[in-house]
């Protein structure tokens, strides 16, 4: 045969096989959920989406089971930088985007937020709004008792759009559960106390609730003279188990804070005031002053780093951590540490305070996107029941088996959980097991119900092991919600562009550190003078006087207490 | 007149034509130089302009409406302004300027060790630091100086001294802190340009020298040091351009509510304003005030450095 | 008033004296300075070497007390490290050389100081360390050339850096002018100038220039991970990076059960870890130096000019 020949054989064979092939898919029908065969690239603004990335993205077994539903396959694109917002600030001015953006929001007052927006507004993104009309899971978007009053005034149906929809909040409830307790969705943040030392001290954890019960206890503990692993006396109040920093006051002297909004409250006669410019902000240095001086806190509390705290809480040199939570493996690990207090609220409210029902994250499709709607359906489908299974469990016999209608993982799936590997959950599987495994596939679903769709809050949360004694806290220190609506204050300063820049700069956290730790009372009133005249130079009155018009307006727009 | 006056100006212009096709070769070797400049310099530099526009996602850097001068006067209007320039300035100056001699102080100490092995050794251990990452130094400095638990502390504490001082709270370390770390991270490194230059002074200088009877320390000071003047001329011209522009890293690390005062420069504030979250016009702006500056300085000392040493960078 | 050739020997004891003591005083400023980089450095190899639970305990500071290799074991495990390995050793080797090569030529052609518009070239160079566009539109150009999300974009910006330029012009400022007239005299063109004199007589600065450039290379994270898509072509540094990087949430960016076990997950890096992974990240790179000490022993160009 000479070559030719040869080759045209060859050619032959191949249109043939690939005529065959196409005949054969033809034949296949395609199933009702087929929207078209397509990969589609998310940027995820997200760090955790990115550290948690299959190796090989588009061969999981998810991947190819969403693909012989839909025809479509998802791939994750993740930028390391600085700041995931500043990645997406960069990337949208240059305009190399992919087939769909997600990004951190957790509600309008985030940093992601002002960025979204005036991207918005440029016209960067396709408009969802007759999408969701059509839409299964979407459509119930529309109802304005569905979706939290942020989400659906600020961020999905914004006035200033003019009907149009540019990014959808994501993670929302079907039902909203956020003023009750169900022990396996939450979590205890705040201060903990070793509990040989509560034990020792004869105190219920749960009576220290004021600021001054805490300072009694710091000294009892002091006095006591207690040694750590190795010998060293233990500090009372200890750090941030994450490393130092001021957040961790609003657990510690939480009745010192003037408010729940922020920095901001209003008087009893209508005036909105910066915390620093009542009395407030003396108590607060003056608490902090003492402690300090009696070498009751931790010098270095606010600014320790990770690694150093860590140790700190290893070897016990700490009685009382200012805020962890139960999901670190010092709480959950062993039961040397439990919950301290809570500290009521300046009102002398012990109560968990919420905003009501919320969401997580945004998504968003750039303008330069071709056929968006199959994007759309594609997210739409992906948080239908069936998508949900799909992306939380995995598929079917491959990572867990349905028993008496409901899902659960299989014994060698919840093992690599409870160890916390990652990578076996994302390269072996795929799925997203609540985050422990692909995390963006969780994070991309809406209309959130595991308890009705699969009878337990998480993947797993029935038979793991590793979080068990989470839950237990979660059940022996339940603790109570209180409700109040609207956002912090602080969301309404993007309205003033000037005051906003201004007031970024200032940090009243640092100015309390630098007062607690002046060398005289007189430099105290040096530091919060001169941090006063820094918030009127920055027109903090222009912006009170904003707030106020705003809340005599509509109440539930603000949260103040 | 006038004709001898064109004639003046063509044969200069002939001149001239003649001299750059004598040096034919040399603008054909210096082809990819312009284009590499153009094209990743000056292209992207045009993009300066939006330090006057109001930056639109959309309409990209040359549709975007302009602004004037309005980001600088809201920059200068600022409450901080002064406080960040004055600081800027400062540490600029002690990391461009008072920081500039150790370099070549260590340059000299390794150029004169004996024995070759030790030398080879300090040579490459004293670049190491430049090669670990700000966050893992600053993490072993805290460690260092932490009140009372600190190496420096205890040292104190065991002298009988007092050893509660809490360095990173206080400002008056502050200065002193950024000197000795940024100092320790780069001296290494930057001796080894000194090092090179030192290979190339003539050995026939220092064997007439011994014979003249110079010391060692003479040696240095009126043989080596001279002879790499002009290495030090150039370095010491390009270092200062980049006063105003003081790095974010390790002043970011070390900065804490008690020395703020003095630990926010200008990189500072454009992270810490989250101008590069979104301002884009505002953070160029800041960007092209540290250029100015630099610019204007670079261009007097070498002014001044092309008189006093005939050394300068044009 | 030169002194006299011939020194009495007590004159040449007392120098030798004053030598040795100055030089004692150098070695053992060389060697605290020594000793202050190698502490640390002495740290972070026994944490490295340690069990990194153990280790966060703290009080690891000279010598490892749960000696262990697991944690370089995990760092080559993620197959990650491998493949980010060829992509940096590749680009340190080529954007080396493409920068030496652009550069001495370059700066050969503004040291010749008879060029016409050699002031003005020199100029505008040192403006670029000035003035940058920033990151924007700098990325829009990339984009343009077509270097987004490629391999190239490691090798062809930043091959010429304004700094390195001038400190090679600076370096062929001492070579003596004489060489090059004579060399002209003898017919050589400006291109056989450049590589029979000038090239063979600036080893030194190459070294130097060349050291500079590949650890610049070997350290660069940042052009990995911004403009790169996605990790395929990582170098090793923007893996390390990443690592390093993994902050923790603070409580108020969390809103589920669910978050907050993806976080755990996903950013329980050990201290011993991130050591490990930085001994295997820098020790290649360190080991150039030694190498290249040789180049600038002292006299090595002016020996090059006599032979």
């Amino acid at each position: 045969m000479t070559r030719t020949k040869r080759l045209a054989l060859l050619l032959c064979i191949v249109m043939l096989t690939s005529i065959m092939s196409s005949l054969t898919v033809m034949a296949e029908e395609k199933p009702d959920t087929w929207i078209a065969d397509r990969v589609v690239q998310i940027q995820a603004y997200v760090d955790d989406i990115g550290y948690a990335l299959p190796e090989d993205q588009l061969n999981t077994p998810v991947m190819q089971e969403l693909a012989r539903r839909t025809g479509m396959k998802i791939e994750f694109l993740y930028t390391e930088g600085e700041k995931d917002r500043y990645v997406m600030a960069t990337q949208l001015a240059t305009g190399n985007l992919p087939d769909m953006i997600v990004s951190y929001l957790n509600n309008s007052t985030r940093p992601e937020f002002p960025i979204l927006l005036k991207a918005a507004r440029d016209g960067m993104f396709a408009d969802l709004a007759p999408f969701i009309i059509e839409s299964k899971v979407y459509s119930k978007y529309m109802d304005k008792e569905y979706l939290p009053a942020d989400t659906y005034d600020n961020i999905v149906w914004r006035k200033d759009f003019d009907g149009q929809v540019h990014f959808l909040h994501m993670n929302i409830d079907a039902v909203d559960t956020s003023t009750i307790w169900n022990p396996a969705e939450e979590y205890i943040g705040g201060m903990y106390i070793q509990r040989a030392i509560a034990e020792d001290l004869g105190i219920d954890v749960k009576t220290i609730n004021t600021s001054e019960q805490l300072f009694k206890l710091l000294q009892d503990i002091k006095a006591k003279e207690y040694k750590d692993v190795s010998g060293n006396p233990v500090t009372p109040l200890g750090p941030k188990f994450w490393g130092g920093s001021a957040d961790a006051l609003q657990y510690v002297i939480n009745d010192l804070f003037w408010g729940v909004s922020g920095d901001y409250n209003i008087t009893e006669d209508g005036k909105v005031l910066h915390e620093a410019e009542t009395d407030w902000v003396y108590k607060k240095v003056d608490w902090l002053r003492k402690a300090l001086a009696e070498g009751l806190m931790h010098k270095e509390f606010f600014t320790i780093d990770e690694t150093r705290a860590g140790e700190l809480y290893a070897n016990k040199s700490i009685a009382i951590i200012a805020d962890v939570h139960s999901y670190k493996e010092i709480i959950y690990g062993s039961d040397d540490w439990i919950p301290l207090g809570p500290i009521a609220n300046y009102k002398g409210d012990t109560r968990k305070i919420t905003s009501g029902k919320g969401g997580r994250g945004q998504w968003a499709i750039p303008a330069s996107t071709e056929n968006p709607e199959e994007v759309f359906k594609l997210m739409d489908y992906l948080s239908s029941e069936e998508g949900q299974l799909l992306c939380l469990y995995g598929v079917e016999g491959v990572s867990y088996d349905m028993v008496d209608g409901k899902p659960k993982l299989k014994p060698e799936v919840q093992e690599a959980m409870d160890r916390g590997d990652s990578k076996t959950l994302c390269d072996k599987y795929g799925a997203s097991f609540d985050g422990s495994g692909v995390y963006g596939l969780e994070f991309i679903l809406t209309d959130r119900q595991n308890e009705a769709y699969f009878g337990e809050a998480r993947p797993g949360a029935s038979s793991g092991s590793t979080f068990e004694r989470s839950v237990k806290l979660a059940e022996e220190y339940t603790r109570e919600y209180h409700l109040v609506p609207g956002l912090p204050a602080k969301a309404f300063l993007t309205d003033l562009e000037d005051v906003n820049n201004a007031m970024n700069l200032l940090n009243y956290n640092e100015t309390l550190v630098q007062a607690a730790f002046a060398e005289s009372d007189a430099k105290v009133k040096e530091i919060i003078e001169s941090f006063r005249e820094q918030l009127k130079h920055a027109g903090i009155e222009k912006f009170e006087k904003l707030v106020e018009e705003k809340y005599a307006e509509n109440p539930n727009l603000i949260n103040f207490y | 007149m006038s004709s001898i006056v064109k004639n003046q100006k063509r044969s200069t212009a002939a001149l001239l034509g003649r001299r750059i096709w004598l040096h034919g070769a040399l603008y054909i070797m210096f082809i990819p130089c312009v284009v590499y400049f153009i094209l990743f310099n000056y292209i992207p530099m045009a993009g300066i302009v939006l330090a006057f526009k109001d930056f639109s996602f959309r309409k990209g850097i040359w549709g975007s409406p302009w602004v004037g001068f309005d980001y600088f006067k809201m920059f200068f209007n600022s409450y901080d302004a002064q406080r960040l320039i004055r600081n800027t300035l400062i540490i600029g100056f002690m990391k461009c300027v008072l920081e500039f001699p150790f370099a070549i102080i260590l340059a000299l100490m390794i150029n004169e060790l004996r024995n070759a092995r030790f030398k080879k050794i300090s040579q490459t251990v004293s670049y190491l630091p430049h090669f670990m990452s700000s966050v893992i130094i600053i993490t072993m400095l805290q460690r260092m100086l932490a009140p009372n638990t600190g190496a420096i502390n205890q040292l104190i504490g065991a002298l009988g001294g007092d050893s509660s001082t809490f360095y990173l709270m206080e400002k008056k370390y502050f200065l002193p802190i950024l000197f000795l770390l940024d100092l320790w991270k780069n001296m290494g490194w930057d001796s080894i340009i000194f090092l090179a230059a030192m290979s190339g002074v003539d050995p026939a200088l220092y064997e007439a020298s011994q014979i003249d009877g110079c010391g060692k320390l003479k040696r240095m000071w009126h043989i080596t040091l001279p002879g790499i003047r002009s290495t030090i001329g150039v370095l010491f011209i390009l270092g200062v351009g980049g006063l105003l522009s003081s790095g974010f890293d390790q002043i970011y690390l070390l900065r804490t509510p008690g020395n703020m005062e003095i630990a926010d420069t200008l990189d500072v504030y454009v992270v810490r304003t989250g101008i590069s979250g979104g301002q884009f016009g505002y953070a160029t702006a800041i960007g092209l005030i540290q250029g100015v500056v630099g610019l204007i300085l670079v261009m007097l000392s070498n002014k001044i450095s092309k008189r006093i040493t005939e050394v300068g960078i044009w | 008033m030169r002194k006299p050739l011939v020194l009495t020997k007590s004159n040449k004891v007392k120098d030798d004296l004053a030598d040795t003591l100055v030089q004692v005083v150098i070695v053992i400023l060389v060697t605290l300075f020594c000793l202050t980089i190698l502490l640390p450095f002495i740290n972070i190899f026994a944490l490295a070497f340690n069990d990194g639970r153990d280790a966060a305990r703290g009080g690891v500071f000279l010598w490892p007390r749960i000696p262990t290799l697991d944690n370089f074991k995990a760092v080559f495990k993620d197959g990650k490290i491998v493949s980010a390995y060829k992509i940096t050793v590749s680009r340190t080797f080529l954007g080396t050389l493409l920068s030496l090569w652009l550069m001495t030529m370059s700066a050969y052609v503004l040291h010749i100081k008879t060029l016409p518009g050699r002031n003005f070239f020199s100029m505008a160079i040192a403006l670029t360390m000035l003035f940058g566009g920033g990151l924007i539109p700098t990325y829009i150009q990339y984009n343009r050339l077509g270097l987004i999300n490629t391999f190239w974009i490691y090798i062809f910006p930043g091959a010429i850096g304004a700094y390195y330029l001038f400190m090679i012009r600076t370096f062929y400022d001492g070579v003596p002018d004489s060489l090059i007239e004579s060399a002209k005299l003898d017919g050589c063109g400006w291109v056989r100038i450049y590589t029979q004199i000038i090239l063979p007589l600036s080893k030194p600065i190459i070294a130097v220039i060349g050291l500079y450039c590949a650890v610049n290379h070997w350290n660069d994270w940042f052009s990995g991970a911004f403009y790169q898509r996605s990790n395929k072509l990582w170098p090793v540094q923007t893996v390390l990076q990443s690592m390093l990087n993994k902050a923790m949430k603070s409580s108020e960016e969390i809103s589920s059960v669910g978050q907050l076990i993806a976080a755990e997950a996903n950013t329980t890096t050990t201290d011993s870890l991130k050591m490990a992974a930085v001994i295997v990240t820098i020790t290649p790179i360190l080991m150039v130096y030694p190498f290249i000490q040789k180049y600038f022993a002292k006299g090595v160009m002016i020996g090059a000019v006599k032979g």
